[in-house]
């Protein structure tokens, strides 16, 4: 099995399980995801816009705007094709945890 | 300190149209949001560099092509009714030399839908908003134009009429040969009226997709976190 270690592809499973769960904007997705890594990640937030235009265009997400608040703001959704990829992203990084640790740990 | 980010990002990207007015909109509303909770001064540094992010932005040579559609459709259009002109013009030599007037009100018929094509394409051409406004018109004038040739409505009707009268005297036989004349003149403006008809409606269902971006789908409310 080849294994994906870029930084885009991280970046990308990171976006699609964070927005798994429920869809969000991207100002709430990286909040999501500095709190769920305990401030671990703190992404540079000029690289989740082009990211989630990206999947989106991949045909991994979906967006809309909402306009709940006093600004609009873009939503995102993982689409049923983006959930199947994401299965295959974490498969693959488990894989690849898996042999990290299997070497690391010798 | 937001505005001097905001400028110096719209100045550094390259995306052109709806897109770029989402981009700009998106990006402003999350750094506003940003500079609310942490300072502006905070908000755009963990922002990044604007140049550095604009250029994340820049799409691929195939995006760039796709983004294109609509002044790519605006050319096709144009061609489209260059290339109809050497048809208008024998249809009208061939009434003329009859002594029929059945043509200049067919070609009245088919202006204002040229004229609605031609300015809607050259707004796009020129990014006009107008272009894209005219798209939707210009597609239910095509397909009535269209379903009055097929079906032989007047004005069409008796231009037709004239034109497989000029083809059974004689003019323009050319692939006529081996038939009857009468059979060829049938035959020759059944297919003018059915391609012509069936090009013009595809040629303005595509042209209403790339510059509209239109599709019967229409998308899905997304409920926010």
């Amino acid at each position: 099995m080849k294994l994906s270690t870029d930084a885009r592809g991280q970046l990308d499973l990171l976006l699609l399980s964070a927005l798994a769960e429920r869809p969000a904007h991207g100002y709430r997705v990286i909040e999501q995801l500095r709190d769920a890594s305990g401030g671990a990640f703190e992404l540079p937030e000029g690289t989740v816009y082009p990211a989630l235009h990206r999947l989106e265009r991949a045909g991994l997400l979906e967006s809309s705007w909402s306009e709940g608040s006093a600004r609009r703001r873009r939503v995102y959704a993982v689409t049923e094709r983006g959930r199947g990829a994401l299965e295959g992203k974490r498969r693959e990084w488990s894989a690849f945890m898996g042999a990290m640790q299997a070497v690391v740990a010798r | 300190m937001t505005e001097r980010w905001l400028e110096r990002f719209a100045a550094a990207l390259r995306v052109h149209g709806r897109r770029r007015r989402r981009i700009l909109e998106e990006i402003e509303a999350h750094l506003r949001e940003s500079a609310a909770a942490h300072g502006e001064a905070a908000a755009v540094e963990r922002m990044g560099d604007p140049e550095a992010v604009a250029g994340a932005f820049t799409p691929r040579l195939a995006d760039r092509l796709f983004e294109q559609r609509d002044r790519a459709a605006a050319c096709v259009l144009l061609a489209a009714m260059a290339a109809s002109v050497p048809l208008a013009v024998d249809l009208a030599r061939l009434g003329r030399g009859a002594g029929s007037w059945a043509w200049l009100g067919f070609f009245a018929f088919l202006a204002p839908t040229a004229a609605v094509a031609a300015v809607s394409a050259v707004a796009v051409l020129a990014r006009r908003p107008l272009g894209a406004r005219l798209a939707r018109p210009l597609a239910v004038m095509v397909a009535v134009t269209a379903a009055v040739v097929v079906l032989g409505l007047p004005p069409a009707g008796g231009e037709f009429a004239q034109y497989r009268a000029a083809v059974r005297a004689g003019h323009d036989t050319a692939g006529c040969s081996g038939r009857s004349l009468a059979s060829c003149a049938e035959d020759h403006a059944a297919e003018i009226r059915l391609n012509f008809s069936a090009g013009a409606l595809l040629l303005a269902g595509a042209y209403l997709w790339a510059v509209t971006g239109w599709t019967p789908r229409r998308p899905r409310r997304l409920q926010p976190a």
